[in-house]
């Protein structure tokens, strides 16, 4: 433990002394901490991360790094930040020169083409925390052309794969966007065993935008090399459309998507179904079980505000199949938000899912029928309180040996209870209990305290046993990884 | 004892950041805030050091499924039709990936919101600004300084912020003095 503290100590001292010297205007830095601490009682297992992230520019020249001790006592078990085997050192760096209009970076290196269909290598990602390139980036842009150019090995783990990209674009008319992206993966090995090979992607995107409506449309092909024996078919492709289009204060949107030998992991394309808020519905999301290798499908979402934004109504559909028009989803999602007074808003929601799972050794169909509603309520000018509340019914069937029938077999509940004391408290606890016999708990207590200090450090403490999921509590929205225990985290900046 | 020497550790780095120049108090030097440049979902180009040359600028790093960013939103709007005349400038930035970013122009267009929003779908600013959770607020002085950063939203925030906001207008000299009144106001709590 001496050693990653010296040298943490040695790199925030040598950022510190960067800093003093920073008398130019030209100097900028920036600095942010956080610290985390797990201990999960089930699991007996700790996990301690520091983590430091810097940034020093001087004129044209900027360099960002991250110091980060990772220290889970077992990686495989609990890693609730997804930083992967413990690590202690610096894990990123950048460094960046910005002349103009142009831009090139040395480093780790990030870059989206066509809303992720293309290629998307991001930063800081919910899952799998980083999957940056360790290379060169370089892009020119004015507000007619751009060009991009990436180049590098993946940074983390066994660096198998060397990848090139490179990108050109055109903007004219002031609302139309067209731009051709091409890729090149050199692989010695991917996840399925396939031998060395070189992959190639490549495609365009069309983006159109009129004061009543967007379109966006990408199209993406890949081409195996060499194909795999068996494969049907031998190339595979990406397409994604989403049209929006806005009436007053109504706005209907709708996407479509097809993926067909489409999953690698540069790409993390849009999925066309809803990103839900709640825990439920979050939890149990077609996303989950989202194929890019074999998907279609479509989303339909319409918004409006009423009466100044008083009563605010979406309704939304998704559904989609594979390209065999097997494994068949849908679900159907409503909410009517009514704000009552001004100190007190009410939101009611409701959504039926449906969809059919492929699980290897059997097809196991799942409906779910989600209840939730909130209520918002301020007093005393700073305090406020908020309920949440979400009842999921639900299904799971093996269809070649069973039967659905209703009522449905199982009942997931979640209540959130928050007290806010604005501008530095949160209070929140958030309980979920279940009947699921395939569970081998019954219930879920979770409590935290948010606290806001001195404008720039934020310090979260909670304890008791919470079931995963997207958590929106203390007034914040968050991933949360499984676990019953404590946790403590406290964030700076600098 | 392993945790007890983390939090040492900790103590030791927060120590020598808080003694120098960048970890020192609000009110003497502060941290200069890296420049960037973000479009609006119309294609716009718009960046930080345009605007801070004229005031305050809060960013706000929200996306379209974040419920307490929709609480949040509505009342940031009201503080910056308050003081965009007077040299404030209020960037919504929205954090919404592929996934969702097809939302940001619907939500902004059926909820009215006049501010500017400014795309960041592979959370290049957000990791600048150290964004790990939404909404976030970061507050830069028109010396290019962090003067407050907050994390998540609790009603009666924005007093608080809008307090921040009229405290640097007024070192700018960007507040004429016949809005004494309305600084007076905001900063004893009362809400516009």
């Amino acid at each position: 433990m001496r050693l990653p503290l010296l040298r943490l100590c040695c790199f925030a001292g040598l950022f510190s002394i960067l800093a003093s010297s920073a008398h130019s205007e030209d100097i900028v830095t920036q600095a942010r901490q956080e610290l985390e601490l797990w201990h999960d009682s089930d699991l007996d297992e700790s996990v301690a991360d520091e983590r430091f992230d810097t940034f020093l520019g001087y004129g044209n020249f900027s360099l960002l790094a991250t110091f980060l001790i990772h220290q889970p006592t077992n990686a495989a078990r609990l890693d609730p930040s997804d930083y992967g085997e413990s690590f202690e050192g610096v894990r990123k760096r950048t460094l960046e020169a910005r002349v103009g209009p142009a831009v090139a970076q040395l480093g780790e290196v990030y870059t989206t083409l066509a809303r992720g269909v293309g290629l998307q290598i991001i930063e800081n990602q919910v899952v799998d925390f980083d999957n940056g390139i360790d290379g060169f980036r370089t892009a020119w842009e004015d507000p007619r052309f751009r060009v991009e150019l990436l180049a590098g090995r993946n940074s983390f783990g066994t660096r198998e794969a060397a990848l090139k990209a490179g990108s050109v674009g055109w903007t004219g008319l002031s609302m139309l966007d067209l731009a051709l992206h091409g890729v090149q993966v050199d692989s010695s090995a991917d996840a399925a065993g396939r031998a060395r090979g070189r992959d190639r992607i490549g495609g365009g995107e069309l983006n159109y935008r009129t004061a009543w409506g967007d379109l966006h449309a990408s199209y993406f092909t890949r081409r195996y090399d060499p194909p795999a024996e068996g494969d049907s078919p031998p190339d595979g492709h990406g397409a994604y459309g989403a049209m929006s289009v806005y009436y007053g204060p109504a706005a209907v949107t709708l996407e479509g998507i097809d993926y067909r030998r489409y999953d690698w992991a540069y790409t993390i394309p849009p999925t066309g179904v809803r990103q839900h808020t709640t825990t439920l519905l979050n939890r149990t999301s077609h996303t989950v079980t989202f194929d890019p290798d074999d998907q279609r499908g479509y989303q339909a979402e319409l918004l409006v505000n009423l009466f100044d934004g008083d009563l605010e109504v979406i309704a939304n559909r998704a559904a989609g199949e594979d390209h065999d028009g097997e494994l068949p989803y849908f679900e159907d999602y409503g909410q009517v938000q009514w704000t009552v007074l001004p100190s007190l808003i009410a939101t009611g929601r409701a959504a039926e899912t449906e969809e059919t799972v492929d699980e290897g050794a059997k097809v196991v169909f799942f409906e779910r029928i989600t209840l939730g509603g909130n209520i918002y309520w301020s007093f005393a000018d700073t305090w406020t309180l908020e309920l949440d509340f979400e009842t999921q019914k639900l299904q799971e069937l093996d269809l070649a040996t069973a039967e659905f029938t209703f009522p449905l077999q199982a009942r997931d509940n979640i209540l959130t209870v928050n007290l806010f004391h604005a501008p530095w408290l949160a209070v929140a606890v958030t309980h979920e209990w279940t009947n699921d016999p395939g569970e081998t708990k019954d219930g879920w207590t979770f409590a935290e305290v948010n606290l806001q200090i001195m404008d720039r450090h934020q310090i979260n403490i909670g304890g008791g046993s919470f079931r995963g999921g997207q958590l929106c509590s203390g007034g914040i929205c968050r991933p949360l990884a499984p676990f019953t225990g404590a946790r403590v985290n406290w964030q700076t900046t600098f | 004892m392993t945790l007890m020497k983390w939090a040492l550790g900790a103590v030791v780095v927060l120590s020598i950041l808080v003694n120098s120049p960048i970890g020192s108090g609000a009110q003497e030097v502060k941290t200069h805030v890296p420049e960037f440049k973000l479009k609006t979902p119309e294609g716009k180009e718009m960046g930080l050091k345009d605007h801070l040359a004229k005031g305050p600028v809060l960013l706000n790093f929200w996306t379209t499924w974040c419920k307490p960013c929709q609480k949040e939103l509505p009342e940031l709007q009201k503080i910056y039709d308050k003081y965009r005349e007077k040299g404030f400038t209020f960037f919504a930035i929205s954090e919404d990936d592929q996934r969702t970013q097809a939302r940001v122009r619907p939500t902004v267009r059926s909820r009215k919101y006049e501010f500017p929003v400014l795309m960041d779908p592979d959370h290049k600013v957000g990791n600048l600004f150290g964004v790990r959770s939404y909404p976030t607020n970061v507050l830069v002085g028109p010396d290019g300084k962090i003067a407050m950063n907050s994390q998540g939203y609790r009603k009666g925030d924005e007093k608080k912020m809008e307090a921040a906001i009229v405290k640097l207008l007024k070192e700018s000299a960007q507040v004429p003095s016949n809005d004494e009144d309305a600084s007076e106001e905001s900063e004893g709590g009362d809400e516009s």
